[in-house]
C-alpha cells in the first residue's frame, strides 16, 4: 500500500468513518428490515464501550 | 545467493555495531561520552532481536499460522471484532501501552549512574516485556480475544483467577496514586504549571462537546485546534508566572494541588466519557507521538553528551531519590520500559479482537513493547545529560538535601556551585528547582536543553522556559489521561465484583457515583499519603508501584509458561520461565527489604516501629505533630501489608500453576497408559 493510502486509511480510522461504514456494511447484510444507528450515535456508542475496558497503561 | 549474502553481511554490522556501542557504554569510564552510543545501542539491539528472536518465537514457539483466521475475521461484527490494518493496530496499541510510565521510572534510575539503567532497559524489554507481551497478545488473539483474567482462570485455576483480578485491582489504584503524585510534585509552587495544565480541562471539554455535538468524525481537525490552544496555554502560563495576582491563583502547595487532582478525577469519572476523557485522550495521543518523534529527531541532530557518570556512589544503597541497593531496587523502579504486567491487560484487551491476521502479532506484541524501550531510552539520555548536581538537586526530597542543598550535593561527589539552580529555575520560568521530584521536572529540564539546543539557533531565554512548560503539560496531560480512564475501568472492575450488573440498585446512577467515590477515595488516599510523607512521597510509593507492576508481570509470566508447556513446543518453555524466575527473585527479594530491613532508611515496618517510638517518647522533630506520626505509622504499615500482600498473590498464582500443571500431566500420563 502507498503512503497515501495509508494516510487516508489512518485518517478513516482516527475519524471512525471507517468504522461506521464498516458497522453498516454488516448490519445491512443482516437486518434489511430495521434501521441502523445514525453516525452519530454509533460513534458516541462505540466511544462509551470503548473506556470501559483496560485501554490506557502505565 | 547475492542477496543472501548482502543480508548476512547486513546483519552482521548491525550486530557488531550495537554490540560495540554497548560494550563502549559498559567499559568507557571517566569521559562524557556521547548519548548517540546509547541510541545506537538500542536501535542495532532491537533490530537484531526484532529480526531473529521475536521471529524464532513466532515460528517455533508459537507457530504463528498465517492461514488461520483470526477471532477479529472469523467473528467479524462490525462492532468489537474487527480487521485492522497492521500499522493502526500497532498505533493504537502503542498508544494503549506507552504512557509515562517509561518516562519517569528510568529517570528515577538514573540516581545509579547511566549504566544500570540503561543494561536492564535493554535486557529487560528485549528478552522479557516485548516476549511477554507477544505470548499473551497470541494466546488472548487464539482464545477470541479472552482477557488475562478469563485465560488464567481457564489455564490455571479459579483461586488464581482471583488472585489476578485482585492483584489488577490494586495496581490501578496504586498506580493512579503515584502518577497524580508526580503531577502534584511537578506542579507545586509553580503558578505557569498550574495556570497551563489547568486550561487543558476547559479546551478538553470545548473540543469534547465539538466532537459530541456538532461533528464526531471531526476528530482530526477538533484536535488541531485543541493542540494549538495547548501551546497557547503553555505560553499564557508565562503571564501566570509574573502576575502578581494570577501568580498568587496558581501558586499552590501540595495538599491544595492533591485535593485538586481528586476531585478532578472524582468529576472525570462521573462526568460523561465525551466531555473529558476522549478528548484528552485524542489530544495527548497526537502529542505523545509528536513529541516522542521529535525529541528522537532532536538528539539525533543534536547528539548531547552524557554528563551522568556511569555509576555513582548509591548503587550500595541510601540514595536519595529512593533508598535500597541496585539490587533488587534498579529492577523495581525501571518496569515500564522493560518488562510490566499492565501491558498483558492491554494485550489481551481491545487489541487482540482487531487483528487481521496472526503474522501480526509479531510488530504489534513485540515491536510496540520495543518500542516502549526506546521511549525509556530516550529518558535515560534526558536524565544523563543534565549534569549530575542538578539532576540530584532536582530530585532529592527536602529531607535528603538539608538545611545547605548546594554543600550536601558536593559533599556526594557532584558539583554545583551557589546560585546555579536559581539560574536554571529563572530560565525555566519556575520560582526554584530544588527538590522537585517524582522525575517530570527533570526530564523537562532535559528536554528542554535537548530541545533548544537542536532547534532553537540562540538560547533565548523565554524560549527554553517554553520547552520546559511544554514538557510538564506533555506529561502531566497523559498522566491524566490515564487517570480518567484507569479510575473508570476500576470502577467498572468493582461493580463486577459487587454483583452490580444483577443487582436493580446496581444499575442506577447512584450506584455509579459510588463506586466512583471508593475508587477514588481509595487512589485519593495513598495520593494523600505521598504527599504528605517527610521523605517526599516518590520514596514510597513508586517502589509500591513498581513491586505491584512486576507481581502483575509475574502473573501473565506464569499463565505464558503454562501456555506453552500444555502446547506441543513446550520444550521451549524456557523463553518465558526464565524471565518469570529472574521476577520471583527479584520481587521476592524487594518484599523481603521493604518490609523486613531493619534500616529504617528501607523497610516500612522498621520505619513505622521507630516512628511509633517517637510519637511515644520523642522526640518531635520541627513541624511534626502527634497526629501525623500516627498517621505516619499507619501509612508506612499500610504500605508494608501491600507489599506483602502482593508478594502472596504472585506467589498464589505460581503455585497454583504448577499444581495444576502436574495435575494435568499426571492425568495425560493415566490415559496414556490406558
Amino acid at each position: 500500500m502507498t503512503l497515501k493510502e495509508f494516510l487516508i486509511l489512518a485518517k478513516n480510522h482516527i475519524t471512525g468513518d471507517a468504522a461506521y461504514e464498516n458497522y453498516l456494511k454488516h448490519f445491512l447484510s443482516c437486518s434489511k428490515h430495521q434501521t441502523p444507528l445514525s453516525k452519530k450515535e454509533f460513534l458516541r456508542k462505540k466511544n462509551i464501550e470503548k473506556w470501559k475496558t483496560v485501554n490506557r497503561c502505565c | 545467493m547475492n542477496i543472501k549474502i548482502t543480508k548476512i553481511i547486513l546483519w552482521s554490522f548491525i550486530g557488531l555495531l550495537g554490540a560495540s556501542s554497548i560494550g563502549g557504554i559498559a567499559l568507557i569510564r571517566g569521559e562524557n561520552i556521547s548519548s548517540l552510543w546509547f541510541l545506537t545501542a538500542f536501535i542495532c539491539s532491537a533490530l537484531i532481536a526484532y529480526r531473529f528472536y521475536s521471529s524464532w518465537i513466532a515460528a517455533k514457539v508459537l507457530t504463528i499460522n498465517d492461514k488461520r483466521l483470526t477471532p477479529a475475521k472469523k467473528i467479524n461484527d462490525g462492532k468489537d471484532y474487527v480487521p485492522t490494518n497492521k500499522w493502526i493496530v500497532f498505533g493504537h496499541h502503542f498508544a494503549a501501552i506507552a504512557g509515562p510510565g517509561p518516562l519517569i521510572g528510568p529517570t528515577l534510575a538514573a540516581q545509579f549512574g547511566y549504566l544500570p539503567g540503561t543494561l536492564w532497559i535493554l535486557i529487560g524489554c528485549l528478552l522479557g516485556g516485548a516476549v511477554q507481551d507477544m505470548i499473551i497478545l497470541f494466546s488472548s488473539v487464539r482464545r477470541d480475544g479472552k482477557s488475562l483474567g478469563q485465560m488464567i482462570k481457564d489455564e490455571v485455576g479459579n483461586i488464581a483467577g482471583y488472585a489476578a483480578l485482585i492483584g489488577t485491582l490494586a495496581i490501578i489504584i496504586i498506580l493512579i496514586a503515584v502518577l497524580g503524585l508526580v503531577v502534584v510534585k511537578a506542579l507545586m509552587h509553580s503558578p505557569w504549571g498550574s495556570f497551563t495544565v489547568s486550561m487543558t480541562i476547559p479546551i478538553a471539554m470545548i473540543v469534547g462537546i465539538y466532537l459530541y455535538h456538532i461533528r464526531p468524525s471531526g476528530v482530526l481537525e477538533a484536535s488541531i485546534v485543541g493542540l494549538i490552544l495547548f501551546l497557547l496555554a503553555v505560553y499564557g502560563g508565562k503571564f501566570a508566572h509574573d502576575n502578581a495576582f494570577l501568580s498568587s491563583i496558581f501558586n499552590r502547595d501540595g495538599e491544595f494541588l492533591a485535593f485538586s487532582v481528586i476531585l478532578y478525577g472524582f468529576a472525570a469519572a462521573t462526568l460523561p466519557v465525551w466531555l473529558l476523557l476522549t478528548p484528552r485522550d485524542y489530544l495527548s495521543s497526537f502529542l505523545k507521538l509528536g513529541t516522542i518523534g521529535l525529541l528522537a529527531i532532536a538528539l539525533l541532530l543534536f547528539q548531547p553528551d552524557m554528563q551522568m557518570p556511569a555509576l555513582t556512589k548509591f548503587v550500595n544503597g541510601y540514595g536519595p531519590i529512593f533508598t535500597g541497593k541496585i539490587f533488587p531496587f534498579l529492577f523495581i523502579t525501571i518496569a515500564c520500559g522493560a518488562i510490566s504486567g499492565f501491558h498483558a491487560l492491554v494485550s489481551s484487551g481491545t487489541t487482540p479482537k482487531i487483528i487481521s491476521n496472526e503474522k501480526d502479532i509479531r510488530l504489534i506484541g513485540y515491536g510496540s513493547m520495543v518500542l516502549e524501550g526506546f521511549v525509556a531510552m530516550m529518558a535515560i539520555i534526558a536524565a544523563g545529560v543534565l549534569e549530575p548536581g542538578i539532576f540530584f538537586a532536582i530530585n532529592s526530597p527536602p529531607a535528603a538535601l538539608g538545611a545547605d542543598a548546594v554543600a550536601k550535593i558536593n559533599s556526594w561527589g557532584f558539583a554545583l556551585e551557589y546560585g546555579q539552580m536559581e539560574n536554571l529555575a529563572k530560565q525555566m520560568g519556575e520560582d526554584t528547582l530544588f527538590s522537585r521530584t517524582g522525575g517530570a521536572p527533570s526530564l523537562a529540564v532535559g528536554m528542554a536543553s535537548i530541545f533548544s539546543s537542536a532547534f532553537s539557533s540562540s538560547s533565548t531565554n523565554s524560549a527554553i522556559a517554553i520547552w520546559y512548560h511544554f514538557a510538564i503539560m506533555f506529561e502531566a496531560i497523559f498522566i491524566l489521561t490515564t487517570l480518567d480512564a484507569g479510575t473508570r475501568v476500576a470502577r467498572f472492575m468493582l461493580e463486577d465484583l459487587l454483583g452490580f450488573r444483577k443487582s436493580k440498585f446496581g444499575k442506577t446512577y447512584l450506584a455509579g457515583i459510588l463506586s466512583s467515590f471508593a475508587i477514588v477515595a481509595a487512589w485519593g488516599y495513598f495520593l494523600y499519603m505521598g504527599v504528605i510523607d517527610p521523605k517526599g512521597g516518590i520514596n514510597m510509593l513508586w517502589p509500591l508501584f513498581g513491586m505491584s507492576n512486576q507481581m502483575l508481570a509475574g502473573i501473565a509470566l506464569t499463565l505464558a509458561t503454562m501456555i506453552i508447556l500444555k502446547s506441543k513446543n513446550k520444550k521451549y518453555f524456557f523463553i518465558t520461565a526464565i524471565p518469570l524466575a529472574v521476577l520471583l527473585v527479584i520481587i521476592t527479594a524487594a518484599v523481603y527489604e521493604k518490609t523486613f530491613s531493619p534500616d529504617i532508611a528501607i523497610g516500612f515496618f522498621s520505619m513505622a516501629d521507630h516512628l511509633q517510638y517517637r510519637a511515644d517518647y520523642g522526640p518531635l522533630c520541627n513541624g511534626e505533630s502527634l497526629g501525623l506520626m500516627k498517621q505516619l505509622v499507619f501509612n508506612n504499615r499500610l504500605v508494608g501489608s501491600l507489599a506483602i500482600i502482593f508478594l502472596f498473590i504472585l506467589y498464589i498464582v505460581v503455585i497454583d500453576a504448577i499444581r495444576t500443571y502436574f495435575k494435568n500431566s499426571r492425568l495425560e500420563k493415566k490415559s496414556r497408559a490406558k
